[in-house]
């Protein structure tokens, strides 16, 4: 049987899920670019983008960490607008290593996958 | 009731919660994976056997979201927990598609090169369907 919520708490639900994505995003995008790192760190401007990625994903895991257990909506929309920040200055940083990495196939490889996941962590904030 | 009059989450809220949560994340995991891998076989040397680890990525990932489509409007706690199950099972699929890229790639620089991050991204999604 479906259990009922007031429409607060399926407005609390809703920031809830939001957030669950936020952190499994960060998480996939801290334990990817750690192994990407390894092969940009040769050109410091090919690097640079995977630095500000893996230091956003820390911010983004830290707040995640100190606020799930939050159940309060006007705590958990600024939360999730702060995440949302964090996941536009990700997509300014890849847009910044396209301009950058475009001639080299191989440090290139891992922007695609990068872009699409900074536009599915902006998505996930109005859907 | 009382738990629902203060706005408060009952036990049974958050168990509900969760799962929605774990679908919701699944759903977005499964939708960039299906549209990355399908715009990554076309960049693959050509050779099938390294094509064939990205066409299992998005074929598993497009089951699991139209099993979501299908369940979406599901709202027994069961009924999400089954879907979320398969997506859990999606996971691992996946995971055992990147072990074999990785086994057939690895002599090869720019097609080994999306089997690490798709490694981490599957393995993220299936702690998303037990934690």
């Amino acid at each position: 049987m479906a259990t009922a919520f007031t429409p607060e708490q399926s407005k609390v639900s809703k920031q809830v899920q939001r957030m669950r994505v936020y952190a499994v995003f960060f998480l996939a995008a801290f334990g990817a670019t750690i192994f990407t790192l390894t092969e940009e760190n040769d050109i410091f401007l090919h690097a640079l983008d995977d630095y500000v990625l893996i230091a956003l994903s820390v911010i983004a895991l830290v707040i995640f960490a100190m606020k799930h257990k939050d159940e309060a909506l006007g705590s958990l929309k600024r939360t999730n607008n702060i995440l949302m920040i964090l996941a536009v200055i990700e997509l300014l940083a890849v847009l910044f290593a396209f301009s950058q990495e475009i001639n080299d196939p191989s440090d290139f490889g891992n922007d695609p996958g990068q872009l699409f996941l900074a536009l599915a962590l902006i998505v996930n904030r109005f859907v | 009731l009382e738990a629902q009059a203060s706005g408060s989450l009952s036990p049974e809220q958050r168990a509900e919660i969760r799962q929605r949560g774990r679908r919701r994340a699944f759903m977005f995991v499964y939708v960039l994976t299906a549209v990355v891998f399908f715009i990554i076989i076309f960049s693959e040397s050509g050779t099938f056997s390294h094509m064939l680890d990205d066409m299992v990525d998005v074929a598993v990932a497009a089951i699991s979201v139209v099993v979501f489509a299908v369940t979406w409007r599901s709202t027994t706690p069961r009924a999400i927990a089954r879907a979320n199950r398969i997506a859990t099972v999606v996971a691992a699929l996946i995971i055992l598609a990147t072990v074999y890229a990785a086994a057939v790639e690895y002599g090869n620089a720019m097609d080994f090169g999306d089997d690490l991050p798709t490694m981490v991204l599957a393995v993220v999604a299936l702690l998303n369907g037990v934690l």
